[in-house]
């Protein structure tokens, strides 16, 4: 059987992996692999945590405080976790140089889905018209997945804009807070529809809410930020675990993959990675290539075996990223009641909007505060302390967040490139600017948003609105695209290069369109699409 | 010719800054049982018994004799160090310092006690030491050793220096606020001594038992002024040289400190007694023990190198401590937990907020103010509007941080009205009011500080462009 070697762990890698391992193929999986620390007293709750733990500050704040928020750090509300930093450790000589993009990298098992809040929203076929299938195509596929990975959600008001397939557990147990905002909304449903041309359902989630295999449905412990020690939450590397399983599985960590060789037929015959502990460069000889490690990864791996421009250096144009804008909200029913941490932490309602084209439906999450640290809110008060902290415990289980997603499109002015780079190797250039009418779009959205909000009882408190910069969302694409017809760094409907023959791209590269919805789901959907139809 | 024996020792004042060095030299050293007299079991004390077998702690009062005596049997060699130093009445001295060393004196003689080491001070040299009760207390103490007829000795330290030595801390105060000032001409001399150089010149007496009945006065290497010394301290730890010292006169803040003395002694900073210091050289001048030793005493120089290098840290430890608990009470309502602290302390050390040395000016008044607990209130409310991203928000984010992963302190972030509207609507407006008069009477007083201290900021950066 041919030998395939696949670069990264991420969710489409180890999907498409899974599928060609059960077909028979042997797999040599490259990767750097930085690994996640083991879990703390798995069986102890949120508040468990804090009485139990030697150290509660080092837990939830970091050895060196890396998840600390000080007046002066413009960043998000909250700190990252410290025990999921592992996610965004780079190896040495992994250098970028960036304009107007703000990217993350990960060389972790798993990437960078291990950190992600497990939103699982298929592509509609207006979102799909650019692509070289339709949904009922990869529709088999999302559901492949789904029995994979587990989901949890209903068939409700959003199956308007996110099609509802087969596979799905039943939903998650809803926090009072977001019973409320339900409650509100089934009230005022004609309203939010008609009026706001907004509909409003159940978050579909990779969160178990009955047992699947090995893994366990979710106990409501209130720990998912800090990451599930039950396996509830699905990420990754519990697909790279099952990978293990398989005899004709190999996995390699400690290599960073940096090019490929390729013969005069275009074939290639050898990737060549380097050792993240000695700096060595390792060769392995390869019949077929995958590139899996991410939009931003595959495709620096791919300039850097290019030969050079002639007179320009190699452009892979078209990068695209969802724009995000965090909305927080205060449900003024909640004011006053205490909060309970014993619930699923992240989004448990998404809601839609209808936009001027069917594909530019604008989608958010909406996430009710419940265990994130406290510190990163209450500094943004505009009070003394003792009042914001008054405040804070009283609205703490009325605060929520909606996290809106902007679709994008590939452009020719977004693009990555190489460049030499501080230590004399190729650096990655990646150059960004936003759609022209997006700061009217997100004008006009916000306004639709304060409307829905206000019929759920909400207001938007002032000055908290944050538009996260490009980068942030991780949803990287569109960068060696699909396409119909045979051109030059752009691969085929399977996802083959129209450069090389024997080279795959398994990643968000390959989208030619970037729907408003997290693509995670739909990239393991396309790699195991790609599995099943091409191998 | 050193002795090597067996002695045993009886060592009051043991957790005192100098008892302790003292207790961990002899504790190691080739003694005998050592019996350490305290009104109080600190855990270093607890710690050096657990660690030592001969090392037995004696929770008393000197006055309770019979609580001690039958140890003090057992000994050859009396240590004593127990007395009241610093700020205390002038009768509070007599007591301890002067009655409870005839008290024990007669205990030690009761013991037949070979050698008694009487710690006393140079002070009681000065030549005027009618406002200075601590000096008194001295005289009298060595008055009873020098008729008790014991064979004794009497170590009378200069100025003792060392990590946590309380006159080290006076100086570095002196030396680090933003202007330098010493109280006095700033020309009485002075001849700091490390405390490990004066507990080798005790260890010296014992091993030698060197008990002559007398005095000897014990002092460092060099002879310095005062204003020298807070030149030589400011110099080190700025690291350019001292333009100007303040010096304030001693005649009218003794005499204020002397009308206020009875009325609020414990709300003044210092005494006036303890000014004397400040106008009576205090040097230890020659002696054969000294002139033997001075070769091998720590150079002045590396003294302050070492002490500001090295105890930069310990003093910035102590004085975060006090900061975090000080500030924790007024997030939380409770004293932060042990861990809390040292996690607060350990955030600033890895330099995640800037240390004192490090600040603007006007941070440095901010911080400064908001140590003082009743401007805590006012200083945090400006803070809050017009500094929001100065050190002082950061530092209380921070504690915020770590407080709420504590168990003890996390339910102050959880705890609500439990939906009762109308009690969450007078508790906010109640907080609002208290706010916005705080607000109201800091501006006044702190944004004018900040125009003026940005201003001055901005001038010396142009200045140092032009350069």
């Amino acid at each position: 059987m041919e030998k395939l070697i696949v670069v990264g762990s991420g969710p489409s890698a180890v999907q498409f992996t899974l599928s060609v391992l059960k077909k028979g193929y042997e797999v040599l999986m490259l990767d750097v692999g930085m690994k996640s620390p083991a879990d703390v007293n798995p069986e102890d709750g949120f508040d468990d945590l804090k009485r139990n733990l030697p150290d509660p500050a080092n837990y939830f704040l970091g050895t060196n405080f890396e998840s600390l928020i000080l007046p002066d750090d413009k960043n998000e509300y909250y700190g990252f976790p410290p025990n999921k930093k592992y996610i965004f450790q780079a190896p040495d000589g992994h250098e970028i140089r960036t304009s107007g993009f703000s990217p993350l990298f990960s060389f972790a098992q798993g990437g960078l889905a291990q950190a992600w809040t497990g939103a699982v929203y298929p592509f509609n076929d207006e979102e799909l018209a650019a692509f070289p299938f339709s949904y009922a195509d990869i529709e088999p596929h999302y559901v492949t997945v789904a029995e994979r990975i587990g989901i949890s959600g209903a068939h409700d008001d959003l199956a308007r804009f996110v099609p509802y397939h087969s596979k799905i557990m039943a939903p998650l147990e809803l926090d009072t807070h977001s019973k409320v905002l339900m409650k509100h909304y089934a009230r005022h449903r004609q309203y939010i529809n008609e009026k706001c041309k907004a509909v409003i359902g159940r978050s579909r989630v990779a969160t178990l809410s009955s047992d699947l295999g090995s893994r366990q449905k979710c106990d409501y412990t209130g720990r998912c930020l800090w990451g599930c020690p039950r396996g509830s939450l699905y990420t990754p590397s519990l697909s790279l675990a099952q990978c293990h399983r398989y005899a004709n599985f190999t996995y390699r960590p400690g290599v960073l993959v940096r090019r490929f060789q390729f013969n005069s037929d275009k074939r290639i015959t050898h990737v060549i990675g380097e050792s993240i502990d000695t700096l060595q460069e390792i060769e392995f000889p390869v019949d077929t290539l995958v590139l899996g490690a991410g939009a931003m990864s595959s495709s620096r791996i791919f300039l850097e075996s290019l030969p050079p421009g002639k007179q320009e250096p190699v452009r892979l144009a078209g990068l695209m990223d969802n724009r995000q804008m965090l909305v927080p909200f205060i449900t003024l029913g909640m004011i006053g009641r205490s909060y309970d941490p014993h619930s699923y932490q992240f989004h448990q309602m998404g809601i839609g909007f209808e936009a001027r084209r069917p594909e530019e439906f604008i989608h958010g999450l909406i996430t009710t505060l419940k265990t994130a640290m406290a510190h990163p809110i209450i500094q943004k008060i505009p009070a003394n302390l003792k009042t914001a902290m008054y405040i804070f415990r009283n609205v703490r289980a009325a605060l929520g967040v909606i996290n809106l997603n902007f679709h994008d499109f590939r452009r020719a002015g977004n693009f990555l490139q190489l460049e030499p780079g501080t230590d004399g190797k190729p650096r990655l250039f990646i150059n960004y600017s936003p759609r022209a009418e997006e700061p009217e779009d997100l004008a006009a959205t916000l306004k639709k948003v304060r409307k829905v909000l206000w019929r759920l009882g909400c207001v938007v408190p002032p000055g908290m609105l944050h538009i996260r910069p490009m980068g942030a969302s991780v949803h990287y694409a569109g960068t060696v695209p699909m396409s119909k017809t045979r051109v030059p760094l752009t691969v085929s409907a399977s996802c083959r290069s129209h450069d090389f023959d024997n080279l795959y791209f398994v990643d968000g590269s390959t989208f030619p369109f970037l729907p408003s919805k997290n693509i995670t789901f739909s990239l393991m959907a396309n790699a195991v699409r790609v599995a099943e139809t091409a191998f | 010719m050193t002795k090597i024996s067996k002695k045993s020792l009886f060592i009051t004042g043991a957790g005192g800054f100098v008892g302790k060095r003292l207790l961990q030299r002899v504790a190691a050293g080739h003694y005998g049982n050592v019996y350490c007299l305290c009104r109080k079991e600190t855990p270093f004390l607890t710690a050096v018994a657990a660690r030592h077998s001969n090392v037995t702690i004696i929770r008393a009062d000197l006055f309770e004799a019979e609580r001690y005596r039958d140890a003090l049997t057992h000994c050859d060699i009396a240590v004593h160090l127990a007395a009241v130093t610093g700020k205390a009445a002038p009768q509070t001295y007599t007591r301890v310092n002067s009655e409870g060393t005839a008290l024990f004196i007669e205990q030690c003689k009761q013991a037949n006690i070979r050698g008694f080491l009487h710690f006393s001070t140079i002070a009681v040299n000065f030549a005027d030491v009618s406002n200075y009760p601590y000096a008194r207390s001295k005289q009298a103490a060595e008055k009873f050793v020098e008729t008790s007829g014991l064979q004794y000795a009497i170590v009378r330290p200069t100025i003792i220096f060392g990590h946590q030595s309380p006159i080290w801390q006076n100086f570095l105060t002196m030396a680090r606020s933003p202007v330098p000032f010493v109280f006095g001409n700033g020309r009485t001399k002075i001849q700091p001594i490390h405390v490990d150089d004066l507990i080798q010149a005790v260890i010296t007496i014992i091993d030698e038992e060197r008990f002559d009945n007398a005095a000897i006065p014990v002092g460092g290497r060099e002879v310095v002024t005062i204003e020298g010394l807070v030149r030589q301290i400011r110099q080190k730890i700025t690291g350019q040289p001292v333009r100007s010292v303040v010096r304030l006169p001693l005649l009218p803040l003794s005499f204020v400190l002397r009308v206020l003395e009875p009325l609020a002694l414990g709300l003044l900073p210092f005494t006036a007694g303890q000014l004397t210091s400040f106008s009576c050289d205090g040097v230890a001048g020659a002696n054969s023990l000294m002139d033997t030793m001075r070769p091998h005493l720590e150079p002045l120089e590396n003294m302050i190198s070492d002490l500001v290098q090295g105890g930069q840290n310990d003093a910035t430890r102590t004085d975060l401590t006090a900061e975090a608990k000080r500030f924790g009470k007024q997030i939380s309502g409770v004293e932060p937990a042990q861990l809390a602290l040292q996690k607060y302390v350990e955030a600033h050390l890895q330099g995640l907020i800037a240390l004192d040395r490090g600040m603007a000016l006007f941070e440095r008044i901010i911080i400064g103010c908001a140590r003082i607990r009743p401007l805590f209130y006012l200083v945090e409310a400006y803070s809050s509007v017009f500094h929001r991203t100065g050190i002082l928000r950061k530092k209380i984010v921070l504690l915020m941080a770590i407080l709420e992963c504590m168990p003890e302190t996390k339910t102050a972030y959880d705890e609500s009205e439990s939906g009762n509207y109308l009690r969450f609507f007078f508790g906010l407006l109640a907080r609002s009011l208290a706010f916005g008069f705080a607000l109201l009477i800091s501006i006044p007083i702190f944004f004018p500080l900040q125009v003026l201290c940005n201003a001055s900021g901005q001038k010396h950066m142009k200045a140092s462009w032009k350069n």
